[in-house]
């Protein structure tokens, strides 16, 4: 069924955000790459949920959605001065 | 589906890898926040969102920011691995041998699991309609009041260390059309969570986590105020959790004569006011394990 | 009527992970972290928009909605914000002597 392979392929959309992860170069490119990853992982959660008809998914992605960006302020406050 | 999960466990075992070998600190944070993810993920495919939910709001919010902190004091990378290849073999060797020995536990298992049914049938009367909740504060609430106990300690432990603080750079203007709107969701999710977690998967330790993400990106950006006064507040709210819950536990075995068993017909009022204390004591909690317990003048 | 809703929510969801494949590719192929960014706040933010439509369209209850859009904002928001602050790190930090 393909309401079945979508969140496969947006499964695969946020794992193709991983050699970016791996290469760099730099740590800010790293950290797009998993903020990016974690956009990947809110539209899974959102197909999971419409395909198994499950609406609590949503309150997971909500939390995912509302915390993404924590990690890259982070990153962005405390580099500012790095060595 | 089978598909999905195949690849689902693959990135994870990649994530993992990466998060352990890549040479730079930033990466490893990244590659681990990633693993957050996908392990969030994979609990949804077990069918057990209340954990999805809580690996969510712990490991895509306040870890990543926590590691970075940490990274940031102990500086870059230097040298090669610690204890060499030898170290290396003897924590796979370690790893490998946990995996089998709990695979060996798992396959040795046999007929229904007793726990769920049990459950079932005594729903009725712990006051929620959410199994899992039902578990956490009123048939084993002694395990939940331990956790606490040891949040209560690690909170404590930060404040004797007293560890440097790490001051981040303020972000300026262009966080406060972010900040204006994610924190007040923030806490409109944290409420939504707490009050669903009678009924649905939601609860203390997820709304905790979610207003403590609301309060750090506030932090974060260098809003709000940040004096003595504040940080004092927030180290009493920390470990007022703790306070409350035995409290509660010591005034229901005032009127019913079991510790921690609420009063009949009364059971869900109790588990929310505890609940909501929680919420507030973990999301204080976590802040200060980010900002550190005493803002000493920085030099 | 609902299989009409239901087909267009599968399109739109389908069209949305096209948005979120290229948004892969661009994070791939892009050159430099100034054209990256570029990913995080378009083709991701779209992507996720035209998810969340069809999934509302295909679940088909006003109760589902509300989070969906919320999920939307937060994520259009937080690409924004965060592409802003890391691109003005990296320009400051290029320019300063």
């Amino acid at each position: 069924m393909i309401l079945e392979v979508l969140p496969f392929l947006s499964l695969l959309a946020t794992l193709a955000s991983l050699p970016r992860l791996l290469l760099g170069p730099g740590a800010a490119d790293r950290i797009v790459a998993a903020q990016l990853a974690g956009t990947g992982a809110v539209a899974t959660l959102i197909l999971l949920g419409a395909a198994t008809a499950t609406p609590p998914l949503y309150d997971v992605a909500l939390v995912f959605a509302a915390l993404a960006a924590v990690t890259g302020l982070a990153f962005v406050a405390l580099s500012g001065r790095a060595r | 589906m089978i598909a999905f999960d195949i690849v689902l466990t693959l990135g994870l075992l990649a994530c993992a890898a990466m998060a352990l070998t890549l040479r730079d600190r930033t990466a490893s944070i990244a590659a681990f926040v990633v693993a957050g993810l996908l392990i969030a993920l994979s609990w949804v495919r077990l069918a057990a969102p209340d954990v999805a939910l809580a690996e969510a709001a712990i490991g895509a919010g306040v870890t990543g920011a926590l590691f970075l902190r940490s990274a940031r004091r102990i500086g870059p990378i230097t040298g090669g691995p610690v204890g060499g290849m030898s170290a290396s073999i003897a924590a796979a060797l370690g790893a490998g041998g946990l995996s089998a020995a709990l695979f060996w536990a798992f396959a040795g298992t046999s007929g229904p699991v007793p726990y769920p049914p049990l459950v079932a049938a005594n729903l009725e009367a712990s006051g929620v309609t959410n199994p899992v909740t039902a578990v956490l504060l009123n048939f084993r609430a002694w395990d939940t009041l331990l956790e606490i106990a040891v949040l209560a300690v690690a909170l404590a432990l930060v404040v004797m260390l007293g560890p440097a603080p790490v001051v981040p750079r303020a972000l300026g203007e262009l966080v406060l059309p972010f900040a204006r709107i994610v924190v007040p969701l923030a806490i409109l999710v944290a409420g939504h969570l707490l009050w669903q977690g009678a009924t649905a998967p939601g609860g203390a330790f997820q709304a905790g986590a979610v207003l403590a993400g609301g309060m750090l990106a506030l932090v974060l950006a260098g809003i709000g105020p940040a004096g003595e006064r504040i940080v004092r507040g927030a180290l009493l709210l920390g470990l007022a959790g703790l306070a409350v819950f035995v409290g509660a536990a010591l005034a229901a075995e005032g009127l019913t004569g079991r510790f921690l068993g609420y009063p009949a017909g009364a059971e869900k009022a109790w588990i929310i006011a505890i609940e909501a204390s929680l919420t507030l004591s973990i999301a204080a909690t976590l802040c200060l394990l980010f900002t550190g317990p005493v803002r000493r003048p920085h030099q | 009527m609902s299989a009409a809703l239901f087909g267009l929510g599968l399109v739109l969801m389908s069209l949305g992970i096209v948005f979120l494949f290229v948004a892969a590719l661009g994070l791939w192929r892009l050159p430099d972290l100034l054209s990256r960014l570029h990913v995080l706040t378009k083709a991701d933010t779209a992507g996720l928009a035209l998810v969340a439509l069809g999934a509302a369209c295909v679940s088909g209850s006003l109760a589902a909605l509300l989070p969906l859009l919320l999920c939307v904002v937060l994520v259009a928001i937080s690409g924004a914000t965060i592409g802003h602050l890391v691109a003005r790190s990296v320009t400051r930090r290029e320019t300063a002597p």
